[in-house]
């Protein structure tokens, strides 16, 4: 019981260390920085643990809670001297409820207690890990990294462990590790925990970026429809990096915007920090993160707004340093000499003419039903999950929405350009021939979708639910 | 003027048809998940080990139990699987995780050169070989242990033997 109460804690400095930080920087304390709590929080203990390590300490309990309550406290002073000062508020109000959208509160708030309490119901009952990604990649490092206090016995055996894709950047592992510290077991239930608590987070980031654009009890009913997506509902506490990271992008999106909205840098920096936290959760991660901050600096007309955009990426990549000073000492086995070559050239030439095939398998593994156990019968009747064919027909309102929904319109850009980045890395990818990059890695090409999916989804959601144009 | 009434008309109709399929959707999606959380016998997935994959998980578990049970302190086991089959990729993986910290190398063999892998493991020190598969192929200064499970074999390396 102890142990458990030790592992709350834990979480609970996590989230109040990352409010603190988040109202700082916004100048406010609102819903917008409830949300980001929680992910910041564990993107500074990430950081605090690893610079422990460079700094040649393990990855004890004393010393990272020590460090965490140190940074936690220093959080708390700058909160109390800026984070509660006048908010930093939208040039428009959100819109207002209306009687017929008090129903829709209602369905909404049911729909979503009963989806958030069948899957902590799912977790009680079943607490093992049971994706075979999520024990064999994410919880394998978690348990290594908090077995060893650190980083180099797992380093040393990447070899044996090339299957767990030792190089790559794995913030929440590395979180779990700390919350395993905490608890002073390797315990399954504990990691569905930290993703339950990550998928609350977007899941309110959602609904304050709704908010924003909609009526309460659109926002919400189409919270509780995202929420319950078989995708995204499987993936939700399955111990996966997938939806960790579009929690990340969704966060630094609304926190760019609201940037370029208020003028205030240090929401910038705010933004900057979320772009860092993704780029530890996946080696993606940094790459869509810098597009995102292109992406919205060019969005809208006018003037592009490069310094916040500029701020943000360079923030972005010193994050990712400590993990890339962890990792230089090592030789490890990894994808990245295929790319880091002029091969990559010869390769987009030689497959110009698979660019149409791969397009096509592309758009049939983002609209297949879910594989696993949990997939909906509606969508296992219908053959087909319709989440990314209702973006795509977003996409026919959401230009329109630029002047009142500027979020939503950045939002489309940066979910359709993180889709073409990873369509490029296929095409790029060095196959065999078709089948095999089709059976190989295409496959899971709707899961790593999922790290943009909170976008798509939020422009559609805008797209559907705002007024009709000539409203 | 038509153009942009046509793309309204079509946009209202797409929204009620979108949202209606999507609270279709969620309540289908939550159903699942109802399924899921209280019968989740009606899925298939063993229960007590969601995380085994195939037909039969109980003889997956049980060569996985039996290979960890003979692991003995300052043992290195050594593991060769074939890729081509998913049951045997995932004892591999699965006892790398189980017994991490103590290490285990695994190797992958094609069907005619086990041996040489065997002897790879060998050669790294390994004092237990788990062969998955392909047991015919290897012989010679091990000693062989009862078969943890159907279609898997136990060696312990010579000169090793406690």
């Amino acid at each position: 019981m102890n142990q458990w109460l030790m592992a709350s804690l834990g979480l609970g400095l996590t989230w109040a260390l990352g409010f603190f930080v988040a109202g700082a920087l916004a100048r406010r304390s609102g819903p917008a920085e409830a949300a980001a709590g929680f992910p910041l929080g564990a993107l500074i203990v990430t950081l605090l643990g690893m610079l422990l390590l460079l700094l040649g300490l393990p990855l004890a309990r004393n010393p990272w809670l020590v460090a965490s309550i140190g940074v936690f406290g220093i959080a708390s002073l700058a909160y109390r001297r800026w984070g509660r000062g006048a908010s930093a508020g939208s040039p428009s109000p959100p819109p207002r409820a209306s009687q017929g959208d008090t129903a829709l509160l209602a369905l909404g708030a049911v729909l979503l207690l009963v989806q958030l309490g069948l899957l902590a119901g799912g977790m009680l009952r079943i607490p093992a890990i049971a994706d075979w990604d999520a024990w064999a990649i994410w919880a394998f490092k978690a348990k290594a990294f908090y077995v060893d206090r650190g980083v180099t016995r797992y380093f040393a055996h990447g070899d044996d462990y090339y299957f767990t894709w030792p190089a790559r950047p794995c913030l929440s592992a590395f979180y779990q590790a700390f919350v395993y510290t905490c608890l002073g077991r390797e315990e399954a239930a504990a990691v569905r925990l930290v993703h339950l608590a990550f998928f609350v987070s977007l899941l309110l980031a959602f609904f304050e970026s709704l908010r924003r654009a909609v009526a309460p009890g659109a926002a919400l009913l189409s919270t509780a429809l995202f929420a319950s997506l078989p995708s995204v509902a499987y993936v939700a506490t399955a111990g996966l990096a997938n939806l960790v990271l579009g929690t990340y992008l969704l966060l630094a999106t609304l926190s760019l915007e609201r940037a370029r909205e208020a003028g205030r840098f240090g929401l910038a920096v705010a933004a900057g920090l979320l772009l860092g936290g993704a780029a530890l959760t996946r080696d993606e991660g940094l790459v869509l993160g810098g597009l995102i901050a292109v992406v919205a600096s060019f969005s809208l007309p006018g003037r592009p707004r490069l310094g916040p955009a500029a701020a943000a990426i360079v923030i972005a990549a010193s994050c990712s340093l400590p993990w890339l000073l962890l990792v230089a000492p090592f030789e490890l086995w990894d994808l990245r000499s295929s790319w880091w070559s002029v091969e990559v050239i010869a390769r987009a030439r030689e497959h110009a003419k698979d660019a149409g095939e791969i397009l096509r398998m592309a758009a049939v593994e983002l609209t297949k039903p879910v594989e696993q156990t949990r997939s909906s019968p509606f969508e296992e009747w219908l053959g087909v999950a319709p989440a990314w064919p209702l973006f795509g027909l977003a996409l026919l309102r959401v230009r329109s929405l630029r002047e009142s929904s500027p979020l939503a319109w950045t939002s489309a850009l940066a979910a359709v350009s993180g889709l073409l980045v990873y369509i490029a890395g296929f095409w790029l990818f060095p196959y065999q021939d078709l089948d095999w990059l089709r059976d190989n890695w295409l496959y899971v090409f709707d899961r790593h979708a999922l790290s943009v999916l909170p976008l798509a989804a939020y422009a559609t959601a805008v797209a559907f639910a705002a007024g009709a144009p000539e409203d | 003027m038509a153009e942009g009434k046509a793309l309204s008309v079509l946009l209202k109709g797409a929204r009620l048809g979108a949202a209606a399929l999507l609270i279709v959707g969620s309540l289908s999606s939550l159903l699942a998940q109802w399924r899921n959380t209280l019968a989740p016998g009606i899925s298939g997935f063993d229960l007590a080990h969601p995380e085994v994959p195939g037909d039969d998980p109980a003889t997956l578990v049980a060569t996985l139990e039996a290979s960890a049970a003979v692991v003995e302190p300052g043992d290195t086991l050594g593991v060769l699987y074939s890729a081509a089959d998913s049951n045997q990729v995932f004892v591999a993986f699965r006892l790398a995780y189980l017994l991490y910290p103590k290490p285990v190398f695994i190797e992958t063999y094609a069907e005619a050169g086990a041996a040489d892998e065997f002897a790879r493991l060998r050669k790294r020190g390994a004092t237990l070989i788990l062969v998955l598969g392909g047991s015919a192929l290897v012989a010679g200064e091990t000693e062989a242990l009862p078969a943890p499970g159907p279609g898997a074999s136990l060696f312990r390396v010579r000169g090793y033997a406690r």
